[in-house]
């Protein structure tokens, strides 16, 4: 048959017509048969820990109360009820003000730090990570004990001030309700927006302010048309960091919010107080919409960023300026000392006799006798869930970003990896412990309007400490993926086909190669899932079992039960720890940073 | 020496395993195990605790405790596939819908006898038995007071003066049984329509609605919020402690709630279970329960304790309609909810 | 000449984009083989498909004396390969680095050790065994790479722009020392670059790619003196694209004669620019005559300086050019 392309010259035919898009297949050896299964567990398992909990939720959240299946009647039926409605004006109204104000905060902190020639700027940068130590319930004891209505500064120092100098010189600042809960999430996400704000000054190009300079710009101008514009995918970020923490926080609403409903605790009020599993997952999905929002924002601010900087960029010159030096260390000096308070609040809460009756020191309250909660045991349950998540979670993140990122097969597979492994970013904790309990204490999956069952086999976990673990490590599994991540980007990507060629299985180089030279990066990914499986609160509420309570469930308790001062003790424990643990740490493997570092210098 | 990295790695891994998942059963053994849902306060559990433990040390009990709602609620939920084998020191006006709703099973524990006909079920055999009373009290800071130069009140009408305002904490009818038995004791002195109208202009005085039963006595005691509707037992433990507490009996009489225990209804009983429905009732454990309650289901022949009014059994308690109470519980608790819920403590069961 | 490795009906797609066309070539034992193209040509995917890190398109095959390879992974290949960033382990030394691949290979320490001793000599850095990476300087990290590659004895060798990241020095020094290495071992070699200069003194033989597709094979001389492309033309070297009479003719400005006088052949121009090169000058020159037309609007031609000197040209000297007939390239 002749056509028309028949004119063509043979080479051109070719292109149009005959490429097949099939790729051919390598034979596939022992080791990567290995590597390729692996990969298919790390799917499986992200399925498994991520999708079909969040399934099991949107499920539950589509049935009423007694199992029947009604579609959205009760989201109908949340936006009907106008205290649950009220709960989501409050969350954000709590959540937006909470992120400007600790951004506002955070960048004069990290301006100081970045900018001007202040002292103490190693001191400062530690304090401003302390509230990290600390779970977010300690933030609002703390407050009580310093502005509820028997604080400290409520009463002038409990009268002192007005023996001293004829007034209280008290401030009442109404503490429980909106106020209380806006300064305990201001402390905590006053750390991450710190450090975000941190990095984003120091990269500014100091050109640009040359620039404005030789244009004759004065300090202002600077200010407004060099430093903020430079750093606005920053501010933005970590407004949106802020947003989301304060957005799904539970512990600070939970000890100082009173009256003051948020979603976070209604989601609590409803699953465990009325056992209203639907509602409490309808409110659920309610509060991953935000997060998820803020999320994508976010992501996309970070695309644009990192087109934005350059790799000539000078470092900034700082001018001397005494009088800026002055204004800057005594704002630091005063957030500093906010921040110090507050632990100081909870040390001698912990061991003054009766608050504010008796100041007679005592070591009652650190022994958990007769109060609410177990005694210590909570405590070392919860050392006991944080070693082993940190183990174990180091173990499977590094790992899975391992096999995302420098793997050349199966590249679909990898990709769906990444993104379920960079979700739980959009996941609050609350929603993963409530999708945890559906998913793992349920007998039987039906599987909708198909009539299939099937038998759970992870039914054994639930109440045990696995669960808190798994859930756990999912929940902080972005972060610390993206540490891992960025550590591998760093490791040259032609190790592995090297090693391939020289006929070396994957593994080889992996434990040879890629974890020696990413050990500071795994390291700092294990205390980071010690100190928050320490600390959080959110996902665990729903988990945990008479047998596997931890401390932070146990200082919510004995909040409740109005033992406040063994709560402040178990808050202080928790916090030494994080310290001491993170203090060991750093000088132990001070060595294998500091060679890993000088492996890595070209 | 790679292989050994190797080798203590895998076995860090499996221990991690073996020991996550085995942390449930690791204590088993040949001992009997049941699950007991409790709403016992805290700090009493491990006397008792210890005596069952002496006398049967081949039971293990596996507690979860919570407050009163909570443990409600838990059961309601797993109804169909039971976890607890007892329900113990529930109050009883949260026990009754329970029983109504079919999940208790009837059973004459050995000491049903000796206790009293008010303290237990009238059917036989028993669906509960009753362990002890507590009742309504103020907790009231009196230095606090004194300071702001406010006399102690003395009687439900007197909280609602406006001196008080933001001074007073009650805890919550929906998860706490005092808050409940203080609700249905309004409502039951009052009449329906007046109570509610009390409930009203009382909510203008209230500083903070608690989660616990025992905690507004614990605020009063800190001075946080001076004057804490609560009950006897924490009020005096607080006083005790050596707060500034003055515990009042208000004028009006007392609304009070019995703890009782019951076995839940499960396609096998354990004898284990019926065990301690024996043992809640002897009195070895009613005398351990005396030292924390004023009234127990058994006449010890015990004095009152000091501060409790001699005519506690007469006149202070209400004549309290268990019945009613349990029966109209959750419209009454979905009521007061309605009205009150947005100014009460974040968990609010 | 014996061949070794034929690359035949190669093609590759990533979506709809088309790195590799259909690409045919042969190579031979102890040949270098250069792959020479613009960044984006698909060279690099190229040997990559070689060695098995990417998996080419149905149809496409690699036989490897007469066997077909195409769907064996990289470790069945027995090759080696230096990457242009060196991909060596930072965390090793220079001795372990090349030891690495041995240890695998259920060899005696004592056989290992020499094997790492040996290829250590052969790029003349036992002095350096005990160092880091990062404690060598580039040319010693390549040279340790090309070590770790060689130290396998395999059957043939890839090098993705192996000095590419070199400073100019180090890498004219180094082309010749690879050079010297691949005759002295007799390896068969195929190289990637995008550096014309480097593939026309190192190669044997270089393949010319462009937008996917080979435009042409041949040695250094071949290509370089008889472009079959407008493309390979100006892509190697430089050349002058002139239009007449609706073809394309191309020539390179040390082909052009410049006489004072007039011939048949020749056309008169004028000296627009001219750039001192050293040993030679580069005239620009415009054409007075308008039946050419010159791509670039000027004609290059390299002069040595004696003649420049001789005929006294200057900016608007009047020359005669003269394109001789043998070294016109004509396209369709």
């Amino acid at each position: 048959m002749l056509t028309e392309e028949t004119v063509l010259k043979p080479s051109e035919v070719t292109v149009q017509n005959t490429i097949d898009k099939r790729k051919i297949r390598q034979k596939t050896g022992k080791a990567e048969w290995f590597h390729k299964s692996l990969i298919l567990l790390m799917l499986l398992g992200l399925i498994i820990g991520i999708v079909l909990p969040l399934i099991q939720l949107f499920l539950e959240a589509l049935k009423d109360k007694n199992g029947e299946y009604v579609g959205f009647v009760n989201f109908v039926n949340y936006f009907k009820t106008e205290s649950l409605v009220q709960s989501m004006y409050n969350t954000l109204y709590i959540s937006i003000l909470t992120g400007v104000i600790s951004v506002v905060l955070a960048f004069f902190y990290a301006y100081a730090l970045a900018r001007t020639q202040i002292r103490w700027k190693g001191l400062f940068k530690y304090v401003a990570f302390l509230p990290l130590f600390a779970p977010t319930m300690m933030h609002g004891i703390a407050l009580i004990y310093l502005f509820g209505n028997k604080g400290a500064i409520t009463t002038g120092f409990f009268g002192l001030f007005e023996k001293i100098f004829g007034s209280t010189m008290g401030i009442d600042i109404h503490l429980y309700g909106p106020v209380g809960i806006v300064i305990s999430e201001v402390i905590y996400t006053f750390p991450q927006a710190f450090l975000i704000l941190m990095v984003a000054i120091s990269v500014t190009d100091y050109r640009l302010y040359e620039a404005a300079e030789t244009l004759g710009s004065g300090k202002m101008k600077k200010f407004f048309t060099v430093t903020i514009p430079s750093i606005k995918y920053g501010l933005v970020s970590a407004f949106f960091v802020a947003f989301i923490l304060s957005f799904t926080d539970f512990g600070a609403p939970k000890v100082v919010g009173a009256q003051y409903n948020v979603l976070a605790t209604d989601i609590y009020k409803q699953v465990v107080g009325q056992q209203n599993l639907s509602m409490g997952s309808t409110v659920g999905i309610i509060l991953i919409i935000p997060a998820l929002v803020a999320f994508f924002a976010d992501r996309m601010m970070q695309r644009k960023q990192s087109t934005s900087f350059s790799s000539k960029s000078v470092s900034y010159k700082i001018v001397k300026n005494p009088w800026r030096d002055k204004a800057y260390f005594v704002y630091c000096l005063l957030i500093s000392l906010g921040v110090l308070s507050l632990i100081g609040a909870i040390i001698a809460a912990s061991l003054v006799k009766v608050w504010p009756y008796n100041f007679s020191l005592t070591l009652e309250h650190l022994t958990f006798k007769n109060v609410a909660g177990n005694g210590l045991e909570p405590y070392f349950n919860s050392l006991y869930v944080s070693f082993i998540t940190a183990i174990l979670g180091t173990i499977i993140i590094f790992f899975g970003a391992y096999l995302i990122e420098k793997t050349r097969f199966m590249k679909i597979t990898r990709q769906l990896s990444y993104f379920l492994s960079i979700l739980p970013l959009a996941l609050p904790g609350l929603v993963i412990g409530l999708a945890y309990i559906f998913f793992f204490n349920k007998p039987v999956f039906e599987v909708p309007f198909i009539g299939v069952y099937i038998t759970n086999p992870f039914q054994s976990l639930y109440g045990t400490f696995m669960i808190i673990i798994l859930a756990n490590i999912i929940h902080f599994y972005s972060v610390n993926l993206i540490t891992a991540t960025t550590a591998l980007k760093k490791l040259d990507k032609e190790f592995e086909p090297v090693s391939e060629s020289m006929n070396i299985p994957f593994y080889k180089t992996f434990c040879n190669v890629t974890v020696p030279m990413s050990l500071p990066a795994i390291l700092e990914i294990g205390i980071y899932l010690f100190v928050n499986s320490m600390t959080t609160i959110s996902a665990v509420i729903f988990l945990y079992t008479a047998d596997t309570k931890l401390a932070s469930i146990s200082i919510v308790n004995m909040t409740d039960a109005g033992d406040t001062a063994p709560a402040a003790a178990m808050s202080l424990i928790i916090v030494l720890t994080n310290i001491l643990v993170r203090v060991v740490y750093e000088f132990a493997t001070k060595k294998i940073r500091n060679r890993a570092q000088a492996w890595q210098q070209r | 020496m790679k292989r050994s990295i190797l080798l203590i790695t895998a076995m860090l891994i499996f221990s991690i395993f073996a020991a996550g998942c085995s942390a449930k059963s690791s204590s088993g053994g040949k001992k009997e195990e049941i699950t007991v849902y409790t709403a016992i306060e805290d700090n009493q559990i491990p006397a008792y605790m210890d005596a069952f433990e002496k006398a049967y040390p081949n039971i293990k009990v596996s507690l979860v405790r919570d407050s009163t709602g909570i443990i409600a609620a838990k059961l309601l939920a797993e109804k169909d596939n039971p976890v607890a084998d007892i329900v113990w020191g529930q109050g009883i006006t949260s026990l009754m819908p329970l029983d109504e709703a079919g999940l208790l099973e009837p059973y004459n524990p050995k000491n049903i006898d000796q206790i009293m006909p008010d303290f237990k079920d009238k059917a036989n055999p028993v669906h509960w038995v009753g362990m002890d009373g507590y009742m309504a009290t103020f907790a009231v800071n009196t230095v606090e007071l004194k300071k702001k130069g406010l006399p102690v009140p003395k009687s439900y009408q007197d909280l609602l003066e406006p001196k008080y305002k933001g001074l007073i904490s009650m805890p919550n009818p929906a998860s706490s049984g005092t808050g409940f038995l203080t609700v249905s004791a309004f409502l039951q002195l009052m009449g329906e329509d007046q109570g509610w109208e009390y409930m009203d202009k009382l909510h203008q005085n209230i500083g903070i609605y608690t989660h616990s039963g025992s905690k507004p006595a614990k605020q009063a005691g800190e001075g946080e919020f001076p004057i804490g509707i609560s009950f006897d037992y924490p009020s005096f433990k607080e006083k005790e402690s050596g707060a500034p507490i003055e515990v009042v009996f208000p004028k009006e009489g007392s609304g009070w709630e019995m703890e009782a225990t019951a076995l839940i209804k499960k396609t096998k009983i354990k004898k284990a279970a019926k065990t301690f429905m024996d043992f809640v009732t002897t009195k070895e454990f009613l005398e351990l329960v005396n030292k924390n309650f004023a009234v127990v289901s058994e006449d010890l022949g015990n004095p009152l304790p000091e501060g409790y009014p001699q005519d506690l059994l007469t006149k202070q308690l209400i004549k309290n309609d268990f019945q009613w109470a349990g029966k109209q519980r959750e419209a009454i608790v979905g009521e007061w909810t309605k009205r009150f819920d947005s100014k009460s403590e974040p968990k609010e069961e | 000449m014996e061949e070794l490795l034929y690359i035949q009906n190669v093609t590759k797609t990533f979506g709809k984009f088309v790195a590799l066309d259909h690409v045919n070539f042969s190579v031979n034992k102890k040949e270098f083989v250069c792959l020479l193209g613009p960044s984006g040509c698909g060279k690099t995917t190229l040997l990559r498909i070689i060695a098995g890190l990417e998996e080419p398109n149905v149809g496409s095959k690699i036989l490897l004396e007469g066997k077909d390879i195409t769907p064996l992974p990289p470790s069945k290949r027995n090759f080696g390969i230096v990457f242009q960033s060196y991909a060596l382990f930072p965390n090793l030394t220079a001795y372990h680095n090349i030891a690495y691949g041995l240890k695998n290979k259920k060899l005696s320490k004592k056989a290992i050790d020499e094997k790492v001793r040996e290829a250590l000599s052969l790029v003349h850095l036992e002095h350096v065994k005990d160092r880091y990476p990062a404690q060598l300087s580039g040319g010693q990290q390549q040279r340790i790479a090309l070590a770790r590659a060689l130290a396998l004895s395999p059957t043939f060798l890839l090098l993705d722009e192996p000095l590419s990241a070199l400073d100019a020095k180090v890498r004219l020094k180094l082309r010749i020392e690879i050079r010297k290495l691949q005759e002295k071992l007799g390896i068969t070699t195929i190289m990637v670059t995008h550096d014309q200069e480097e593939a026309l003194t190192m190669a044997d033989k270089i393949v010319v790619m462009n937008n996917a597709k080979m435009e042409q094979i041949g040695t250094p001389q071949e290509v370089y003196e008889h472009p079959k492309t407008p493309f390979v033309a100006d892509f190697i070297g430089t050349v002058n694209m002139l239009g007449q009479e609706g073809s394309t003719i191309a020539i390179r400005p040390e082909h052009i004669h410049i006489m004072d006088t007039q011939t048949k052949n020749s056309i008169k121009t004028k000296v627009k620019a001219l750039e001192f090169r050293g040993a030679f000058y580069r005239l620009f020159l415009e054409i007075m005559d308008q039946s050419y037309q010159v791509s670039d609007g000027l004609l290059a031609v390299d002069v040595p300086a004696s003649i420049v000197k001789k005929l006294d040209i200057d900016k608007e000297s009047v020359l005669n050019a003269e394109l001789p007939q043998n070294h016109l390239v004509t396209y369709a």
